[in-house]
């Protein structure tokens, strides 16, 4: 058709019609619903999108909602970090790859000019992506709009579609508020992982440690914990009703008399506490207030430590400090006397060459000698216990042990008016043991008996000393028990009687560190002390060794005493 | 062509039909009308009757009148502001063909937006545009009937030709009774004007039968009433029948377009303020005499609407008598005049000729005509 027939087809107009104002308001109309159903999809988007979502499920959550208000083919999200972009997620998932934006990219146009913009398909715009080819359609156009953290422009999104239709101006306008509210979802997230990440941080590091730890409010309230419980705890903890502490902890219905809060609460100052348990454990007990932002006490943390080991240890130490101490002491007396006990021996012995055999001179200097001589031993046993710690570990007869035991204290004890029977047993294997230190524990087991019979005020005070092997666990263990008829000890102490300065005796008499440190000996023999006694009858501690595998026996040592 | 299409606006005639305009507008769905008109037609007192109606009916409006003859693109953007300030939904022309003109630009910009250059050439109008209510005081411009709007570039001086189907006005109320108040050369220009609309549409390239008869109709009650209306401008019935004649003109030219005439005509009103009518007068025997050989026949008939006998002249002839015919009309009028007379020189016509090439009412010329021969129109009728 030539130009001129065009033209006058046109002016008389058979094609055209004037404009009717019902299609016009139909268009408005119609635009009018598209954009609801965008604003819905907006409103949708931000209730749908979970604060924990990653960005790839925000992606197709969004991508499924598109179809109605913005036909698109793929979406995809671009994150602009430390100067580079990167094709975060994109929706189908394998629809394309791109390794690397090209400073002429579309994208980078996008971030540089922060106007959200239509690009035309084609070579010369997406050379740089890969496109899988599972998707045939071409592309016809695709929108870039940035995405904004405040003014900062942290990335794209684009959107492109295979229609005939390129976008239009009303749809690049919807897929910048899109753009907006992904944006907002995205950070949200990241804001959201950064603010759990650093409180499961803190949470795991407490959970790391092995000492409970609580905090609890003013009213007695526990808030948080770490897991980690005491045994004496753990009863009460699982069966509490309330969140109380006093009941989570000690199974009370009302506050501790004497509470530490109170103290925290008065002071604002952290309180600490020892406390020993039913069980005899040692636990230390640290009171920390907790201020809020006005600076006032809003909670107190709790840590409890049990400290029975450590304090284990110490007593140790002390001991051994006492014990060297003594040993030194003892080393130097012994020295002293030895000089004048050969003197008085020896002088005795030549004395009593000069009268007859049977003279009663010869009688009395031969007291003196077996007198000296008893000395000398003494002195020999105090030196050999002053050294313990120098002594190794030997196969030992426990019987001479106990001999030379009774040999340096039978005299003290019997002054008491208290009687010993020793039981023992000659075919009593022998054992691997530092001698003098089985000899301390001896002393410690006798020395006990003997005030426990001295409070008991009986007239027939009795101890009687026995060794025995016995089948413990099917093995046989040789055994040294002390027995007496005193007071006997209360059911109820009889767990932390071995607890480091645990003592009944009044603090002149006993240290409390006696049977702890007995104990601790025999554990280091591999072996335990243990303990029966009826309260008001009497106790009776036994030393029970593991024998060694060797079960001969050396001949009767003599005894000494 | 085989297929055709005819559009017109409703139609009220009839002397007094002014009154029809309250409810019209009603009918169209205004609350507030825009009524654009110009001074002469103002002092005529129209414009107040108009209002006094549109009030009766409860309408409220607002008057625009700041335009001139062959109305200008910055007139059109004064009334598109006040238009668009004023809250109307309606827009009413009372005047001849520059208000009406200058209504449809208003109409087209409030709607469609931009700049009104945007919209020159056929078919470029968008979106529909708010109901339109014409009455012409003139019978001549034919624009309250037209899909037309004329307006000058005042940067280009050359008027632009907005053609679209959507400026067809929605009612045109011809009321012979405003003609009353026009001038004897007012009266004179627009008759020619209906004249030519009437020539040109029934040689027309678009011409249909339909276009053909309402064509006729213009030319024979022109012949018979212009010269009476002109002499005397209280002649109820001249006036009647001219407003009628400028009516049918109006049809016919809206539906079969026009031809060269126009198309030289509306370069010189882009030069010069002179009535439209007046330069057709200077023009239209001359493109006359070039188109007469394509068409005798339809030329001859011309010559018989217009009163001449064409009996036993051979159809060559016959067809000259057409010319005869205007030429005649064109002197009792007054309005023999070469362009000469309003200005325009030897040295304007190269590039008056250039512009009028690409006028659209060339298109429909029956005869082509290149630069050389427009040159050589505008020559003759200098
Ligand atoms: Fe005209």
């Amino acid at each position: 058709m030539d130009k001129r027939e065009k033209l006058l087809e046109q002016l008389t107009g058979v094609n055209s019609s004037k404009l009717n104002y019902y299609v016009e308001l139909k268009k408005t109309t119609e635009e009018a619903l598209k954009q609801n159903s965008r604003l819905e999809i907006l409103h949708q988007l931000t209730r749908d999108i979970n604060i924990d979502m990653s960005m790839q499920d925000i992606l197709d959550r969004t991508f499924a909602k598109l179809p109605q208000a913005l036909p698109c083919t793929f979406m995809g999200i671009i994150v602009l970090k430390d100067g580079r972009l990167r094709l975060q997620a994109v929706t189908p998932r394998d629809y394309c790859r791109v390794e690397e934006f090209p400073d002429d990219s579309p994208t980078w146009q996008v971030i540089r000019s922060k106007q959200a913009t239509i690009f035309n398909a084609g070579r010369d715009s997406s050379a740089h992506v890969w496109h899988n080819p599972a998707y045939p359609e071409q592309l016809s156009s695709f929108a870039i709009a940035p995405m904004f953290e405040r003014a900062e422009v942290i990335g794209g999104m684009v959107v492109g579609r295979s229609l005939e239709a390129p976008f239009s101006e009303g749809e690049l306008k919807f897929i910048h508020h899109l753009a907006d509210q992904m944006a907002i979802s995205i950070l949200n997230a990241r804001l959201y992982k950064q603010v759990s990440r650093t409180t499961t941080q803190w949470e795991e590091t407490f959970k790391a440690v092995t000492d409970p730890i609580f905090l609890v409010d003013l009213d007695y309230n526990v808030l948080r914990h770490n897991g980690r419980l005491t045994p004496e705890i753990s009863p009460y903890w699982q069966q509490a009703l309330s969140r109380k502490c006093f009941t989570k902890f000690h199974g009370h219905d009302q506050p501790c008399k004497d509470c530490p809060l109170s103290e925290v609460k008065r002071t604002g100052n952290p309180v600490q506490r020892k406390a020993q348990t039913d069980s005899g454990r040692l636990l230390e007990a640290a009171y920390y207030p907790v201020f809020n932002e006005e600076n006032t006490l809003a909670a107190v943390t709790i840590i409890l430590k049990d400290v029975t080991a450590k304090t284990k240890l110490e007593a140790q130490v002390v001991h051994s400090a006492k014990l060297a101490a003594l040993g030194e002491m003892a080393a130097g007396v012994a020295h002293e006397l030895n000089s004048p006990m050969t003197v008085v021996i020896g002088t005795s012995q030549m004395l009593a060459r000069d009268f007859a055999a049977d003279s009663i001179e010869a009688e009395s200097l031969q007291d003196i000698i077996n007198s000296g001589l008893r000395c000398k031993g003494i002195i020999k046993n105090l030196l050999s216990f002053a050294r313990q710690d120098l002594a190794p570990m030997i196969p030992t007869d426990l019987n001479s042990e106990v001999r030379k035991v009774l040999g340096l204290i039978r005299y003290q004890i019997n002054r008491e008016q208290i009687r010993i029977l020793d039981r023992l047993d000659p075919k009593l294997p022998l054992v691997d043991a530092n001698g003098p230190q089985i000899q301390q524990v001896l002393t410690n087991l006798l020395v006990n008996a003997r005030d426990a019979l001295n409070d008991s005020g009986r007239s027939k005070k009795m101890i009687t000393v026995s060794s025995l092997t016995r089948q413990i666990d099917g093995e046989p263990r040789a055994v040294i028990s002390v027995n007496d008829n005193g007071t006997g000890i209360k059911t109820e102490d009889l767990n932390r009687i071995f607890t480091p300065f645990f003592t009944s005796k009044e603090s002149s008499k006993g240290t409390g560190l006696g049977l702890s440190v007995s104990l601790g000996i025999a554990e280091s023999h591999a072996g335990t002390i243990e303990v029966t006694s009826n309260f008001g009858q009497g106790s009776t501690f036994s030393l029970i060794l593991p024998i060694l595998p060797d079960n001969s026996r050396p001949e009767e040592v003599m005894n000494i005493v | 062509m085989n297929i055709s299409k005819f559009v017109t606006p409703e139609i009220i005639f009839g002397c007094g039909s002014l009154s029809q305009i309250g409810g019209s507008a009603l009918r169209l769905g205004a609350t507030k009308v825009f009524v654009v008109s110009d001074a002469g037609v103002i002092k005529a007192g129209w414009v107040d009757i108009a209002i006094d109606y549109l009030r009766q009916a409860g309408l409220e409006s607002e008057t625009f009148s700041a335009l001139t003859t062959n109305p200008k693109d910055n007139e059109v953007d004064e009334g598109l502001a006040q238009y668009l300030q004023s809250g109307c939904d309606a827009i009413i022309a009372v005047g001849g063909g520059s208000p009406t003109d200058v209504a449809k630009s208003v109409a087209i910009l409030a709607t469609n937006g931009g700049e009104l250059q945007q919209y020159e050439g056929i078919n470029h109008i968008v979106r529909p545009l708010p109901p339109m209510i014409m009455v012409p005081t003139t019978a001549g411009a034919g624009s309250e009937v037209s899909q037309f709007t004329i307006i000058v570039d005042t940067a280009r001086k050359l008027k632009m030709s907005i053609i679209s189907k959507s400026l067809v006005p929605d009612i045109a109320i011809v009321d012979p009774e405003l003609l009353r108040t026009k001038d004897r050369l007012l009266a004179a220009a627009t008759g020619v004007d209906a004249l030519t609309h009437g020539i040109e549409s029934y040689v027309s390239l678009a011409a249909t039968p339909l276009t053909d008869i309402h064509a006729l109709n213009a030319m024979r009650l022109i012949s018979a009433n212009l010269r009476r209306a002109v002499d005397n401008r209280d002649d109820i019935e001249a006036n009647t029948n001219m407003a009628m004649a400028s009516l049918s003109a109006g049809i016919a030219f809206s539906n079969a377009i026009l031809g060269a005439t126009h198309a030289m005509t509306h370069q010189v009103d882009g030069l010069l303020d002179h009535h439209h009518g007046e330069t057709n007068a200077s023009i239209l025997p001359h493109v006359m005499e070039f188109n007469l050989s394509t068409n005798p026949h339809k030329f001859a008939i011309i010559a018989n609407a217009l009163g001449k006998d064409t009996r036993g002249l051979d159809s060559s002839a016959a067809a000259a008598q057409s010319i005869e015919a205007v030429n005649q009309i064109l002197e009792d009028v007054g309005l023999a005049k070469g362009l000469a007379e309003f200005g325009i020189k030897e040295e304007m016509i190269n590039s008056l000729s250039k512009n009028a090439l690409n006028d659209a009412c060339l298109v429909t010329n029956p005869r082509e005509a290149s630069l050389e021969e427009i040159e050589a129109i505008f020559r003759r009728a200098l």
